[in-house]
Protein backbone atom coordinates (compact mmCIF):
# COMPACT_ATOMS: atom_id res chain seq x y z
CA UNK A 1 0.00 0.00 0.00
CA UNK A 2 1.28 3.42 -1.01
CA UNK A 3 0.00 6.55 0.64
CA UNK A 4 -0.26 9.76 -1.36
CA UNK A 5 -0.80 12.66 1.02
CA UNK A 6 -2.41 15.56 -0.79
CA UNK A 7 -5.21 16.41 -3.16
CA UNK A 8 -5.69 15.99 -6.88
CA UNK A 9 -5.44 19.76 -7.27
CA UNK A 10 -1.69 19.26 -6.81
CA UNK A 11 -0.30 18.20 -10.21
CA UNK A 12 2.33 16.08 -8.47
CA UNK A 13 -0.28 14.09 -6.56
CA UNK A 14 -2.47 13.82 -9.65
CA UNK A 15 0.43 12.51 -11.71
CA UNK A 16 1.41 9.93 -9.12
CA UNK A 17 -2.18 8.71 -8.73
CA UNK A 18 -2.52 8.36 -12.50
CA UNK A 19 0.67 6.36 -12.79
CA UNK A 20 -0.14 4.18 -9.80
CA UNK A 21 -3.55 3.45 -11.30
CA UNK A 22 -1.88 2.51 -14.58
CA UNK A 23 0.40 0.12 -12.73
CA UNK A 24 -2.54 -1.25 -10.77
CA UNK A 25 -0.65 -0.47 -7.60
CA UNK A 26 -2.54 -0.36 -4.35
CA UNK A 27 -2.59 3.22 -3.11
CA UNK A 28 -4.61 5.60 -1.00
CA UNK A 29 -5.07 9.33 -1.45
CA UNK A 30 -5.11 10.95 1.97
CA UNK A 31 -6.56 14.44 1.96
CA UNK A 32 -5.42 16.05 5.21
CA UNK A 33 -8.02 18.82 4.89
CA UNK A 34 -10.57 16.17 5.80
CA UNK A 35 -8.57 14.87 8.76
CA UNK A 36 -9.66 13.87 11.35
CA UNK A 37 -13.36 13.94 10.51
CA UNK A 38 -13.59 11.92 7.28
CA UNK A 39 -10.01 10.69 7.03
CA UNK A 40 -8.89 9.17 10.28
CA UNK A 41 -5.65 7.94 11.68
CA UNK A 42 -4.91 6.03 14.82
CA UNK A 43 -1.55 4.70 15.84
CA UNK A 44 0.23 3.52 18.89
CA UNK A 45 3.89 3.27 19.74
CA UNK A 46 4.98 0.65 22.20
CA UNK A 47 8.48 -0.72 22.62
CA UNK A 48 9.52 0.90 19.38
CA UNK A 49 6.76 -0.71 17.33
CA UNK A 50 4.23 1.38 15.43
CA UNK A 51 0.75 -0.09 15.00
CA UNK A 52 -2.55 1.38 13.88
CA UNK A 53 -4.66 2.18 10.88
CA UNK A 54 -5.72 4.80 8.41
CA UNK A 55 -9.37 5.13 7.55
CA UNK A 56 -11.05 6.88 4.65
CA UNK A 57 -14.79 6.94 3.97
CA UNK A 58 -14.34 3.82 1.84
CA UNK A 59 -11.70 1.68 3.50
CA UNK A 60 -9.45 1.04 6.46
CA UNK A 61 -5.78 0.18 6.05
CA UNK A 62 -3.48 -1.24 8.73
CA UNK A 63 -0.30 0.79 9.03
CA UNK A 64 1.73 -2.41 8.72
CA UNK A 65 0.64 -2.52 5.07
CA UNK A 66 2.04 0.92 4.30
CA UNK A 67 5.33 0.61 2.48
CA UNK A 68 5.79 4.17 1.28
CA UNK A 69 4.38 7.67 1.51
CA UNK A 70 4.67 10.73 -0.69
CA UNK A 71 3.77 14.23 0.36
CA UNK A 72 4.66 17.67 -0.88
CA UNK A 73 3.10 19.65 1.91
CA UNK A 74 0.45 19.16 4.54
CA UNK A 75 -2.83 20.96 3.94
CA UNK A 76 -4.15 22.34 7.20
CA UNK A 77 -7.00 20.16 8.50
CA UNK A 78 -10.42 21.70 8.40
CA UNK A 79 -9.64 24.25 5.70
CA UNK A 80 -11.11 24.54 2.23
CA UNK A 81 -7.94 25.28 0.32
CA UNK A 82 -5.33 23.92 2.67
CA UNK A 83 -4.38 27.20 4.30
CA UNK A 84 -6.39 28.93 7.02
CA UNK A 85 -7.63 32.38 6.10
CA UNK A 86 -7.64 33.75 9.63
CA UNK A 87 -4.62 32.06 11.13
CA UNK A 88 -4.42 28.52 12.36
CA UNK A 89 -6.54 27.54 15.37
CA UNK A 90 -5.07 25.52 18.27
CA UNK A 91 -7.17 22.51 17.24
CA UNK A 92 -5.97 22.72 13.64
CA UNK A 93 -2.41 23.04 14.88
CA UNK A 94 -2.84 19.99 17.08
CA UNK A 95 -4.20 18.00 14.14
CA UNK A 96 -1.33 19.14 11.94
CA UNK A 97 1.21 18.31 14.67
CA UNK A 98 -0.25 14.83 15.00
CA UNK A 99 0.26 14.24 11.26
CA UNK A 100 3.83 15.52 11.44
CA UNK A 101 4.59 13.23 14.37
CA UNK A 102 3.08 10.29 12.52
CA UNK A 103 5.03 10.93 9.33
CA UNK A 104 8.27 11.34 11.25
CA UNK A 105 7.78 8.02 13.03
CA UNK A 106 6.21 5.78 10.40
CA UNK A 107 8.56 2.87 9.70
CA UNK A 108 8.24 3.12 5.92
CA UNK A 109 9.80 5.11 3.11
CA UNK A 110 8.48 8.68 3.41
CA UNK A 111 9.32 11.11 0.63
CA UNK A 112 9.88 13.27 2.51
CA UNK A 113 9.58 13.19 6.27
CA UNK A 114 8.67 16.64 7.62
CA UNK A 115 11.77 16.61 9.85
CA UNK A 116 13.99 16.13 6.80
CA UNK A 117 12.69 19.29 5.19
CA UNK A 118 13.36 21.63 8.04
CA UNK A 119 16.90 22.58 6.99
CA UNK A 120 15.32 24.39 4.06
CA UNK A 121 13.51 26.62 6.56
CA UNK A 122 16.68 28.65 6.96
CA UNK A 123 18.49 29.03 3.66
CA UNK A 124 21.71 30.37 5.21
CA UNK A 125 21.73 27.37 7.53
CA UNK A 126 21.28 25.01 4.62
CA UNK A 127 23.95 26.88 2.65
CA UNK A 128 26.50 25.94 5.30
CA UNK A 129 25.59 22.27 4.91
CA UNK A 130 25.79 22.60 1.14
CA UNK A 131 29.26 24.14 1.35
CA UNK A 132 30.41 21.22 3.52
CA UNK A 133 29.55 18.94 0.60
CA UNK A 134 32.06 20.66 -1.62
CA UNK A 135 29.77 22.89 -3.66
CA UNK A 136 30.65 26.48 -4.39
CA UNK A 137 28.22 28.88 -2.76
CA UNK A 138 27.71 32.53 -3.63
CA UNK A 139 28.87 35.34 -1.38
CA UNK A 140 25.90 35.88 0.90
CA UNK A 141 24.87 38.59 3.31
CA UNK A 142 21.84 38.58 5.60
CA UNK A 143 21.29 42.03 6.99
CA UNK A 144 18.99 44.64 8.41
CA UNK A 145 21.63 47.34 8.02
CA UNK A 146 21.07 49.45 4.90
CA UNK A 147 24.67 50.70 4.72
CA UNK A 148 25.99 47.15 4.73
CA UNK A 149 23.63 46.11 1.95
CA UNK A 150 24.83 49.12 -0.04
CA UNK A 151 28.46 48.20 0.57
CA UNK A 152 27.81 44.57 -0.43
CA UNK A 153 26.31 45.87 -3.65
CA UNK A 154 29.46 47.87 -4.33
CA UNK A 155 31.84 45.04 -3.42
CA UNK A 156 29.94 42.77 -5.83
CA UNK A 157 30.15 45.41 -8.57
CA UNK A 158 26.40 45.81 -8.57
CA UNK A 159 25.82 42.14 -9.35
CA UNK A 160 23.55 41.19 -6.47
CA UNK A 161 20.24 39.40 -6.05
CA UNK A 162 17.92 39.27 -3.05
CA UNK A 163 15.55 36.57 -1.87
CA UNK A 164 13.88 35.24 1.25
CA UNK A 165 15.87 33.83 4.15
CA UNK A 166 13.15 31.36 5.12
CA UNK A 167 11.29 28.73 3.12
CA UNK A 168 8.62 31.27 2.23
CA UNK A 169 8.67 31.39 -1.53
CA UNK A 170 10.04 34.57 -3.01
CA UNK A 171 11.02 35.66 -6.50
CA UNK A 172 14.77 35.93 -6.83
CA UNK A 173 15.32 39.52 -7.97
CA UNK A 174 18.33 41.57 -9.10
CA UNK A 175 19.14 44.47 -6.85
CA UNK A 176 19.29 47.63 -8.92
CA UNK A 177 20.56 51.14 -8.26
CA UNK A 178 17.02 52.51 -7.74
CA UNK A 179 16.51 49.81 -5.07
CA UNK A 180 19.31 51.37 -3.05
CA UNK A 181 16.97 54.27 -2.30
CA UNK A 182 14.63 51.99 -0.37
CA UNK A 183 17.14 50.02 1.65
CA UNK A 184 15.80 51.64 4.80
CA UNK A 185 12.97 49.11 4.54
CA UNK A 186 15.45 46.44 5.59
CA UNK A 187 15.35 47.59 9.18
CA UNK A 188 13.37 45.05 11.16
CA UNK A 189 13.31 42.39 8.47
CA UNK A 190 16.56 40.51 7.80
CA UNK A 191 17.00 40.12 4.06
CA UNK A 192 19.26 37.82 2.14
CA UNK A 193 21.53 39.28 -0.53
CA UNK A 194 23.72 37.16 -2.75
CA UNK A 195 26.35 37.83 -5.30
CA UNK A 196 24.79 37.24 -8.71
CA UNK A 197 26.40 34.21 -10.33
CA UNK A 198 26.14 34.25 -14.11
CA UNK A 199 25.71 30.93 -15.84
CA UNK A 200 23.29 28.18 -16.65
CA UNK A 201 20.72 26.97 -14.16
CA UNK A 202 20.56 23.27 -13.55
CA UNK A 203 17.83 21.62 -11.52
CA UNK A 204 18.82 18.24 -10.22
CA UNK A 205 16.20 15.85 -8.92
CA UNK A 206 17.48 13.00 -6.83
CA UNK A 207 14.99 10.18 -6.47
CA UNK A 208 16.51 7.63 -4.16
CA UNK A 209 19.80 6.89 -5.89
CA UNK A 210 18.59 7.99 -9.30
CA UNK A 211 19.37 11.44 -10.58
CA UNK A 212 17.91 13.70 -13.27
CA UNK A 213 19.58 16.93 -14.31
CA UNK A 214 17.62 19.54 -16.24
CA UNK A 215 19.31 22.54 -17.81
CA UNK A 216 17.43 25.80 -17.99
CA UNK A 217 18.54 28.46 -20.43
CA UNK A 218 17.03 31.85 -19.83
CA UNK A 219 17.92 35.49 -19.31
CA UNK A 220 15.51 35.72 -16.39
CA UNK A 221 17.05 36.06 -12.92
CA UNK A 222 14.52 33.56 -11.58
CA UNK A 223 13.74 31.08 -14.34
CA UNK A 224 10.53 29.97 -12.63
CA UNK A 225 9.09 33.39 -13.43
CA UNK A 226 10.68 33.90 -16.84
CA UNK A 227 7.33 34.60 -18.47
CA UNK A 228 6.48 37.24 -15.92
CA UNK A 229 9.85 38.86 -16.52
CA UNK A 230 9.34 38.84 -20.28
CA UNK A 231 12.19 36.41 -20.86
CA UNK A 232 12.32 33.22 -22.89
CA UNK A 233 13.07 29.91 -21.22
CA UNK A 234 14.32 26.67 -22.63
CA UNK A 235 14.66 23.50 -20.60
CA UNK A 236 16.36 20.27 -21.58
CA UNK A 237 17.98 17.20 -20.03
CA UNK A 238 21.59 17.70 -19.04
CA UNK A 239 24.64 15.65 -18.19
CA UNK A 240 26.66 16.39 -15.06
CA UNK A 241 30.23 15.44 -14.18
CA UNK A 242 30.27 12.30 -12.06
CA UNK A 243 31.69 14.16 -9.08
CA UNK A 244 28.84 16.69 -9.12
CA UNK A 245 26.30 13.88 -9.34
CA UNK A 246 27.95 12.19 -6.39
CA UNK A 247 27.85 15.42 -4.38
CA UNK A 248 24.14 15.80 -5.11
CA UNK A 249 23.41 12.28 -3.96
CA UNK A 250 25.48 12.74 -0.81
CA UNK A 251 23.75 16.02 -0.05
CA UNK A 252 20.27 14.49 -0.42
CA UNK A 253 21.22 11.54 1.73
CA UNK A 254 22.76 13.69 4.44
CA UNK A 255 19.58 15.77 4.60
CA UNK A 256 17.46 12.62 4.78
CA UNK A 257 15.66 13.46 1.54
CA UNK A 258 14.39 10.54 -0.54
CA UNK A 259 13.32 13.08 -3.15
CA UNK A 260 15.12 16.40 -3.56
CA UNK A 261 15.23 19.27 -6.01
CA UNK A 262 18.74 20.70 -5.96
CA UNK A 263 19.33 24.09 -7.56
CA UNK A 264 22.71 24.43 -9.22
CA UNK A 265 24.25 26.99 -11.51
CA UNK A 266 27.23 26.27 -13.74
CA UNK A 267 29.31 29.41 -14.00
CA UNK A 268 31.20 30.34 -17.19
CA UNK A 269 34.43 29.06 -15.61
CA UNK A 270 32.83 25.62 -15.07
CA UNK A 271 32.24 25.85 -11.33
CA UNK A 272 29.05 24.37 -9.94
CA UNK A 273 27.34 26.61 -7.43
CA UNK A 274 24.57 25.20 -5.29
CA UNK A 275 21.82 27.47 -4.02
CA UNK A 276 19.54 25.12 -2.16
CA UNK A 277 18.09 21.63 -1.80
CA UNK A 278 14.32 21.72 -2.01
CA UNK A 279 12.55 19.04 0.03
CA UNK A 280 9.24 19.44 -1.84
CA UNK A 281 10.23 19.75 -5.49
CA UNK A 282 7.68 20.22 -8.25
CA UNK A 283 9.08 17.37 -10.29
CA UNK A 284 6.00 17.40 -12.52
CA UNK A 285 6.88 20.82 -13.91
CA UNK A 286 10.40 19.76 -14.92
CA UNK A 287 9.16 16.47 -16.27
CA UNK A 288 6.64 18.25 -18.45
CA UNK A 289 9.28 20.59 -19.82
CA UNK A 290 12.09 18.09 -20.39
CA UNK A 291 10.27 14.76 -20.85
CA UNK A 292 12.58 13.26 -18.24
CA UNK A 293 10.92 10.42 -16.38
CA UNK A 294 11.37 11.88 -12.93
CA UNK A 295 7.87 11.01 -11.79
CA UNK A 296 8.21 7.49 -13.10
CA UNK A 297 11.37 7.06 -11.05
CA UNK A 298 9.46 8.31 -8.04
CA UNK A 299 6.69 5.80 -8.70
CA UNK A 300 9.36 3.08 -8.93
CA UNK A 301 10.78 4.20 -5.61
CA UNK A 302 7.37 4.25 -3.93
CA UNK A 303 6.53 0.81 -5.33
CA UNK A 304 9.82 -0.69 -4.24
CA UNK B 1 18.47 40.66 23.87
CA UNK B 2 14.78 39.91 23.69
CA UNK B 3 14.42 37.86 20.50
CA UNK B 4 10.98 39.33 19.89
CA UNK B 5 12.47 42.83 19.89
CA UNK B 6 15.92 42.07 18.61
CA UNK B 7 15.24 43.13 15.06
CA UNK B 8 13.30 46.19 16.18
CA UNK B 9 16.05 47.51 18.41
CA UNK B 10 19.29 46.13 17.01
CA UNK B 11 20.93 45.90 13.64
CA UNK B 12 21.89 42.46 12.36
CA UNK B 13 24.56 41.91 9.77
CA UNK B 14 25.73 38.40 8.96
CA UNK B 15 28.28 37.63 6.32
CA UNK B 16 27.13 34.05 5.78
CA UNK B 17 29.65 32.86 3.24
CA UNK B 18 32.66 34.53 4.91
CA UNK B 19 32.76 33.76 8.63
CA UNK B 20 35.67 36.15 9.02
CA UNK B 21 33.73 38.89 7.24
CA UNK B 22 31.78 41.80 8.65
CA UNK B 23 29.27 40.13 10.95
CA UNK B 24 27.89 42.04 13.89
CA UNK B 25 24.97 43.35 15.89
CA UNK B 26 24.53 47.08 16.27
CA UNK B 27 23.20 48.10 19.64
CA UNK B 28 22.62 51.51 21.16
CA UNK B 29 25.96 51.11 22.87
CA UNK B 30 27.84 50.24 19.73
CA UNK B 31 28.73 47.40 17.45
CA UNK B 32 29.23 43.83 18.70
CA UNK B 33 31.15 41.67 16.23
CA UNK B 34 29.95 38.08 16.12
CA UNK B 35 33.55 36.93 16.72
CA UNK B 36 33.43 38.68 20.11
CA UNK B 37 30.60 36.41 21.23
CA UNK B 38 32.01 33.66 23.42
CA UNK B 39 28.75 32.09 24.53
CA UNK B 40 25.05 32.32 23.80
CA UNK B 41 21.98 31.41 25.78
CA UNK B 42 19.26 31.24 23.16
CA UNK B 43 15.61 31.21 24.13
CA UNK B 44 13.95 31.92 20.83
CA UNK B 45 10.29 31.15 21.44
CA UNK B 46 8.06 32.71 18.85
CA UNK B 47 9.32 35.79 17.09
CA UNK B 48 6.34 37.94 16.35
CA UNK B 49 6.29 40.94 14.10
CA UNK B 50 3.06 42.54 15.22
CA UNK B 51 4.22 46.04 14.32
CA UNK B 52 4.99 45.17 10.75
CA UNK B 53 2.15 46.10 8.43
CA UNK B 54 -1.53 45.43 8.80
CA UNK B 55 -1.72 42.17 6.89
CA UNK B 56 -1.32 38.87 8.65
CA UNK B 57 0.62 37.58 5.68
CA UNK B 58 3.20 40.36 6.03
CA UNK B 59 3.53 39.60 9.72
CA UNK B 60 3.95 35.94 9.02
CA UNK B 61 6.56 36.67 6.37
CA UNK B 62 8.62 38.93 8.61
CA UNK B 63 8.37 36.50 11.51
CA UNK B 64 9.51 33.64 9.30
CA UNK B 65 12.44 35.68 7.99
CA UNK B 66 13.52 36.67 11.47
CA UNK B 67 13.31 33.15 12.78
CA UNK B 68 15.18 31.74 9.80
CA UNK B 69 17.94 34.34 10.12
CA UNK B 70 18.40 33.73 13.83
CA UNK B 71 18.34 29.98 13.54
CA UNK B 72 20.89 30.05 10.77
CA UNK B 73 23.07 32.49 12.68
CA UNK B 74 22.97 30.51 15.93
CA UNK B 75 23.77 27.30 14.07
CA UNK B 76 26.80 28.92 12.48
CA UNK B 77 28.52 30.23 15.60
CA UNK B 78 31.74 28.56 16.68
CA UNK B 79 31.22 29.36 20.33
CA UNK B 80 29.09 27.69 22.97
CA UNK B 81 25.39 28.05 22.13
CA UNK B 82 22.82 26.92 24.67
CA UNK B 83 21.00 25.56 22.79
CA UNK B 84 22.01 25.48 19.20
CA UNK B 85 18.73 25.39 17.31
CA UNK B 86 19.17 22.10 15.58
CA UNK B 87 16.62 22.51 12.90
CA UNK B 88 15.93 18.82 12.68
CA UNK B 89 14.57 18.80 16.20
CA UNK B 90 11.55 20.99 16.50
CA UNK B 91 8.86 21.10 19.12
CA UNK B 92 7.94 17.43 19.20
CA UNK B 93 6.60 16.13 22.45
CA UNK B 94 8.73 13.05 22.77
CA UNK B 95 11.33 11.82 20.32
CA UNK B 96 10.95 13.34 16.89
CA UNK B 97 11.57 10.08 15.13
CA UNK B 98 12.63 6.50 15.58
CA UNK B 99 16.31 7.45 15.71
CA UNK B 100 15.69 9.65 18.75
CA UNK B 101 13.66 6.89 20.35
CA UNK B 102 16.59 4.54 19.84
CA UNK B 103 18.91 7.03 21.54
CA UNK B 104 16.51 7.34 24.44
CA UNK B 105 16.43 3.59 24.90
CA UNK B 106 20.21 3.40 24.72
CA UNK B 107 20.40 5.85 27.59
CA UNK B 108 18.20 3.60 29.70
CA UNK B 109 14.87 5.36 29.39
CA UNK B 110 11.59 3.95 28.21
CA UNK B 111 8.78 5.67 26.42
CA UNK B 112 5.47 4.60 27.97
CA UNK B 113 2.91 3.14 25.57
CA UNK B 114 1.63 5.97 23.39
CA UNK B 115 -1.62 6.37 21.45
CA UNK B 116 -2.48 9.02 18.92
CA UNK B 117 -6.11 9.09 17.90
CA UNK B 118 -9.07 11.28 17.07
CA UNK B 119 -11.51 8.52 17.93
CA UNK B 120 -13.18 9.17 21.31
CA UNK B 121 -13.87 5.48 21.86
CA UNK B 122 -10.25 4.51 21.30
CA UNK B 123 -9.00 7.29 23.54
CA UNK B 124 -11.34 6.27 26.32
CA UNK B 125 -10.45 2.60 25.94
CA UNK B 126 -6.78 3.51 26.36
CA UNK B 127 -7.66 5.57 29.41
CA UNK B 128 -9.66 2.76 30.99
CA UNK B 129 -7.10 0.13 30.15
CA UNK B 130 -4.45 2.12 32.00
CA UNK B 131 -6.33 2.46 35.24
CA UNK B 132 -8.15 5.67 34.33
CA UNK B 133 -4.95 7.60 34.06
CA UNK B 134 -3.09 9.05 31.09
CA UNK B 135 -0.68 11.79 30.21
CA UNK B 136 -2.06 14.14 27.58
CA UNK B 137 0.72 15.66 25.48
CA UNK B 138 0.31 19.29 24.52
CA UNK B 139 3.69 20.29 23.11
CA UNK B 140 2.71 23.81 22.15
CA UNK B 141 1.40 24.63 25.60
CA UNK B 142 3.06 25.24 28.94
CA UNK B 143 3.24 22.87 30.62
CA UNK B 144 3.73 20.58 27.65
CA UNK B 145 1.77 17.74 29.16
CA UNK B 146 -0.78 17.14 31.88
CA UNK B 147 -1.99 14.19 33.84
CA UNK B 148 -5.58 13.10 33.38
CA UNK B 149 -7.01 10.86 36.04
CA UNK B 150 -10.32 9.79 37.48
CA UNK B 151 -13.72 11.02 36.31
CA UNK B 152 -12.46 14.59 35.87
CA UNK B 153 -9.67 13.37 33.63
CA UNK B 154 -12.14 11.33 31.63
CA UNK B 155 -14.37 14.36 31.12
CA UNK B 156 -11.38 16.43 30.02
CA UNK B 157 -10.34 13.70 27.62
CA UNK B 158 -13.83 13.46 26.13
CA UNK B 159 -13.94 17.19 25.64
CA UNK B 160 -10.49 17.34 24.01
CA UNK B 161 -10.82 14.35 21.72
CA UNK B 162 -14.15 15.73 20.56
CA UNK B 163 -12.29 18.67 19.08
CA UNK B 164 -8.97 17.33 17.87
CA UNK B 165 -6.65 14.31 17.78
CA UNK B 166 -5.01 13.55 21.10
CA UNK B 167 -1.66 12.07 21.92
CA UNK B 168 -1.74 10.03 25.10
CA UNK B 169 0.89 8.27 27.13
CA UNK B 170 0.31 5.70 29.77
CA UNK B 171 0.95 7.44 33.10
CA UNK B 172 3.24 5.19 35.12
CA UNK B 173 2.83 5.34 38.87
CA UNK B 174 5.83 6.68 40.65
CA UNK B 175 7.82 9.79 41.28
CA UNK B 176 7.83 12.45 38.60
CA UNK B 177 11.25 13.96 38.16
CA UNK B 178 11.97 17.04 36.23
CA UNK B 179 15.63 16.89 35.35
CA UNK B 180 17.65 19.75 33.96
CA UNK B 181 20.75 18.41 32.25
CA UNK B 182 23.19 21.22 31.85
CA UNK B 183 26.75 20.96 30.56
CA UNK B 184 27.57 17.68 32.22
CA UNK B 185 25.57 18.25 35.40
CA UNK B 186 22.01 17.24 36.16
CA UNK B 187 19.68 19.02 38.56
CA UNK B 188 16.41 17.47 39.55
CA UNK B 189 13.18 18.36 41.18
CA UNK B 190 10.55 15.96 42.36
CA UNK B 191 6.81 16.14 42.73
CA UNK B 192 4.05 13.59 42.86
CA UNK B 193 2.62 13.16 39.37
CA UNK B 194 -0.76 14.36 40.49
CA UNK B 195 0.68 17.71 41.51
CA UNK B 196 1.97 18.74 38.08
CA UNK B 197 1.90 22.50 37.52
CA UNK B 198 -1.54 23.38 36.34
CA UNK B 199 -3.03 21.41 39.18
CA UNK B 200 -4.75 23.33 41.91
CA UNK B 201 -3.04 24.56 44.03
CA UNK B 202 0.33 24.68 42.25
CA UNK B 203 3.24 23.62 44.38
CA UNK B 204 6.93 24.30 43.79
CA UNK B 205 9.12 21.51 42.63
CA UNK B 206 11.47 20.44 45.43
CA UNK B 207 15.10 19.61 44.80
CA UNK B 208 16.02 15.98 44.81
CA UNK B 209 19.46 14.45 44.70
CA UNK B 210 20.11 12.11 41.80
CA UNK B 211 22.54 9.26 41.95
CA UNK B 212 25.71 9.84 39.91
CA UNK B 213 24.62 7.05 37.58
CA UNK B 214 21.26 8.66 36.89
CA UNK B 215 22.87 12.07 36.44
CA UNK B 216 25.20 10.54 33.89
CA UNK B 217 22.31 8.92 32.05
CA UNK B 218 20.42 12.19 31.84
CA UNK B 219 23.47 14.05 30.59
CA UNK B 220 24.11 11.36 28.02
CA UNK B 221 20.54 11.65 26.80
CA UNK B 222 20.84 15.44 26.44
CA UNK B 223 24.11 15.00 24.57
CA UNK B 224 22.53 12.40 22.30
CA UNK B 225 20.07 15.06 21.24
CA UNK B 226 22.86 17.62 20.81
CA UNK B 227 21.68 19.89 23.61
CA UNK B 228 23.80 21.58 26.25
CA UNK B 229 20.73 22.30 28.32
CA UNK B 230 17.77 19.96 28.26
CA UNK B 231 14.69 19.35 30.32
CA UNK B 232 13.75 15.73 30.78
CA UNK B 233 10.41 15.00 32.37
CA UNK B 234 10.39 11.46 33.59
CA UNK B 235 8.69 9.09 35.95
CA UNK B 236 10.73 6.90 38.23
CA UNK B 237 8.35 4.01 38.63
CA UNK B 238 8.01 2.03 41.81
CA UNK B 239 10.14 -0.72 40.25
CA UNK B 240 12.84 1.92 39.42
CA UNK B 241 12.11 1.84 35.69
CA UNK B 242 12.63 5.28 34.15
CA UNK B 243 9.91 6.46 31.78
CA UNK B 244 10.53 9.54 29.70
CA UNK B 245 7.44 11.66 29.23
CA UNK B 246 9.11 14.55 27.46
CA UNK B 247 12.48 15.92 26.51
CA UNK B 248 13.06 19.31 25.03
CA UNK B 249 15.57 22.09 24.60
CA UNK B 250 13.58 24.90 26.18
CA UNK B 251 13.84 24.15 29.90
CA UNK B 252 11.33 25.84 32.18
CA UNK B 253 12.63 25.83 35.72
CA UNK B 254 10.58 28.67 37.14
CA UNK B 255 8.37 26.15 38.97
CA UNK B 256 11.33 24.82 40.95
CA UNK B 257 12.07 26.04 44.42
CA UNK B 258 14.35 29.05 44.60
CA UNK B 259 17.67 27.40 45.57
CA UNK B 260 17.36 25.02 42.64
CA UNK B 261 16.61 27.86 40.25
CA UNK B 262 19.64 29.67 41.58
CA UNK B 263 21.88 26.63 41.16
CA UNK B 264 20.76 26.22 37.56
CA UNK B 265 21.26 29.89 36.81
CA UNK B 266 24.71 29.90 38.37
CA UNK B 267 25.76 26.86 36.38
CA UNK B 268 24.44 28.44 33.21
CA UNK B 269 26.43 31.60 33.90
CA UNK B 270 29.59 29.61 34.63
CA UNK B 271 29.19 27.61 31.45
CA UNK B 272 28.66 30.69 29.35
CA UNK B 273 31.63 32.40 30.94
CA UNK B 274 33.86 29.48 30.07
CA UNK B 275 32.55 29.41 26.51
CA UNK B 276 34.22 26.67 24.51
CA UNK B 277 35.79 25.21 27.59
CA UNK B 278 32.35 24.89 29.13
CA UNK B 279 31.05 23.16 26.05
CA UNK B 280 33.82 20.61 26.27
CA UNK B 281 33.06 19.53 29.79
Amino acid sequence: MILIVGTLVDPGAAYLCTRLLAREADFLLFDTRLYPRQFQLEWSLYRGKVEGWLRTPSRQVPLAELRSVWLRWLAVPGTEHGRPEQGITPDQQAALDSLVTFLNHLPALVANRPAAGISNGSKPYQQQIIAQHGFAVPRTLVTTVPEEARQFYEVCDGRVIYKSVSAVRSIVTRLTTPDLERLDQLRGCPTQFQEYIPGVDIRVHTVGDRLFASEIVTDATDYRYAGRQGAAREMRPAELPAEIEARCRRLSRSLGLALAGIDLRRSPDGQYYCFEANPAPQFDFYQLQTQQRIGEALVDLLCE
Amino acid sequence: MDPAELFETAGFNWSVSHPAGRSFFTLETGRVPFRAISGVLARLGHLLAANWGPKLTDQDYVAAERHAALRGFLSSLDCLVINRPLLELTCGPVPIGMEQLRRMNECGFRLPPMLLTADPESALRFYERHDHRAVLLEPRNQPRWRLLHGPEGEAALRETVGRRPVQLLQAPRGEVLQVFALGGRAFAASLPLEDRPGADPPAPYCSVALSPALQARCCRLAQAYGWEFAQIDMVRADDETLYCLDIHAFPQYDRCEAPLQQAITTTLAELLERGHEGADR
